[in-house]
């Protein structure tokens, strides 16, 4: 655990407040990246954008999937939107080159004369970047299409593109000593208390765990019972030597992780969601 | 997998508030200055004249840089802030590290430290503040330094807007292909520069500069081809060679407009990017 930052080179405010919003680590529901080994190519099956929303980094699309392939010679074509209100396109086509010399060769010509080892340069295609960019809102169906080195097609695939960002709730509160713990300011007073989770339908608490640091400065989970009394972490001081740095950390703002772990009833799928409690310590 | 999709998400979020603020080091190096980063030449010790702050933020904090390893840090802060030293690190031998804070020398080399030493600071109030840190050699006090940490809001970039249409965050997606550009800063900035252009056909951006209320045209260049690394492969003598890059089509053409403003506080100057695409 490096909290530490030698350097603040600027002061972004806006993404310190995203950092904030991230110590509640809330899954968006989106599909999974997806190998299909038979047909050696992995993409992700759903997207998710917003409309009339472009980025330089998605190529002047909302989002992006890369796609990539497994056989020698494979590509990717045929890409085709199911509506004109999504535009669905091919923006990045990596490649890599490699130059060798073949030394199965012979490096004399017909007449014996010296003339080197030929050199052979392959190219080999990479990933395919395609872009989306949503003219309404709505969900759409994206196909493509692998194809192989002699222009037949190997297979077809499917992505889902939808412009509503939808997420899982699993927990419906967290209380921390009575008060909801997004109620508390940017620290904790009260050291220990009661920690109590309530789950939304159609989500089944596993357990918890609480994740305090040891004196490397790692932090270490215990298991504790739903409504248990928990005492907060109130000092984070360790050292961390190498061969050529010593550091030492002396946090303004000790954390105390609760790793609330559930179960999707409706996919069985185990995840968790972390709160991190905040105490201060001036020393 | 689903943490790398969150990650984007969040990424996208971010870039999107971030990218109005962002701090580009080196624009108009020689003409203003990019960092309150400071050398006292007398001590060997770097430090920051000045820093903005945030209240009720756990994540203000900065960086005393030290010329050797066994200097120690203390630091006191006026009107209730709490200030701490929440880090320290000190290099072992002849081990030395350089520290990204635009410390250089007069040949603009990074000038290496042997040592430094975080200072986190909260305060519930806006308003400016000073932090009276000392260093110490051993016994011995090597220097004492203010330095002004101002903790309030400030916006960057108040207003913006392209052809008749206000941009909001960073981007803008429009069907006019040219148009007046204006921007307002806010009240502790000022204008200082406002450049734009798109990709040329190797995938670098081409810069012209611009005044505000002007009309520019945005970029058409769909395309381009892009060496990400070589090696040995243009040289007929190598023996080995090995070349990767990338074929771009945009969906719709990006231009760049980079604003830059003078932070008249802090007296640095920061760049906003704000992207264009032509429908």
């Amino acid at each position: 655990m490096m909290r530490g930052n030698m350097i603040k080179k600027t002061w972004i405010k806006t993404a310190a407040a995203a950092v904030a919003c991230a110590a509640l680590w809330i899954m968006p529901v989106q599909a999974e990246y997806v190998h299909d080994d038979v047909n050696g190519v992995s993409y992700n099956d759903r997207e998710t954008l917003s409309v009339d929303y472009a980025y330089d980094y998605a190529r002047g699309g909302g989002t992006w999937t890369d796609v990539r392939v497994s056989n020698d010679g494979d590509t990717i074509g045929n890409v085709q939107s199911s509506s004109p209100n999504l535009i669905a396109q091919i923006t990045e086509k990596h490649y890599s080159k490699s130059k060798e010399k073949d030394y199965s060769a012979s490096p004399y010509d017909e007449n014996q004369k010296y003339i080197g080892y030929p050199v052979v340069t392959k190219i080999k295609p990479g990933e395919t970047r395609i872009s989306f960019f949503a003219k309404k809102a709505g969900t759409y169906k994206v196909s493509f299409d692998v194809i192989k080195k002699d222009g037949s097609i190997r297979c077809k695939k499917y992505i889902t593109v939808t412009t509503n960002y939808t997420y899982d709730t699993p927990i419906k509160e967290v209380r921390y000593a009575g008060k909801l713990v997004y109620d508390y300011g940017p620290y904790i007073t009260k050291t220990s208390g009661k920690i109590s989770v309530k789950m939304n339908k159609g989500f089944k608490l596993v357990r918890i765990e609480i994740g305090k640091p040891d004196s490397t400065g790692s932090y270490v989970y215990k298991k504790i019972k739903n409504n248990a009394k928990i005492k907060l972490v109130t000092k984070n001081v360790y050292t961390q030597s190498s061969s050529d740095m010593k550091q030492s950390y002396n946090a303004l703002f000790p954390e105390t992780a609760i790793r609330v772990y559930y179960i999707k009833n409706k996919d069985k799928t185990e995840s968790y969601t972390t709160y991190d409690l905040y105490t201060i310590n001036k020393k | 997998m689903k943490a790398k999709t969150a990650t984007k998400i969040l990424l996208t979020m971010m870039f999107s508030f971030a990218m109005l603020f962002l701090f580009v080091g080196d624009v108009s190096a020689k003409e203003a200055k990019t960092s309150t980063y400071v050398l006292d030449a007398k001590s060997g010790v770097g430090y920051q004249t000045a820093f903005r702050a945030t209240a009720n933020d756990r994540f203000n904090s900065t960086t005393i840089l030290l010329p050797t390893n066994d200097c120690t840090v203390s630091v006191k802060a006026t009107g209730g802030v709490v200030a701490k030293v929440t880090y320290t690190s000190q290099m072992i031998g002849e081990n030395t590290f350089t520290s990204n804070s635009n410390i250089t020398d007069k040949e603009g080399k990074e000038i290496p430290f042997k040592g430094a030493a975080s200072i986190s600071v909260f305060s519930t109030k806006d308003g400016t503040y000073d932090l009276n840190v000392t260093v110490k050699r051993g016994k011995k006090q090597l220097t004492k330094k203010k330095i002004k940490v101002i903790f309030g809001y400030t916006t960057m970039i108040e207003k913006m807007s392209y052809a008749g249409k206000q941009i909001l965050f960073s981007n803008l997606v429009t069907s006019k292909g040219s148009g007046k550009f204006s921007v307002k800063v806010g009240k502790d900035f000022a204008l200082k520069k406002i450049e734009y252009g798109g990709y040329d056909a190797n995938g670098e951006v081409q810069y012209k500069t611009t005044k505000n209320n002007k009309k520019i045209t945005l970029s058409g260049q769909k395309n381009f081809s892009k060496i990400d690394y070589s090696y040995g492969f243009d040289d007929p003598d190598s023996n080995y060679g090995y070349e990767s890059g990338q074929d771009v089509t945009y969906i719709y053409p990006v231009t760049f407009v980079r604003i830059t403003v003078l932070d008249k506080k802090l007296g640095v100057v920061e760049t906003s990017v704000i992207e264009l695409f032509k429908k």
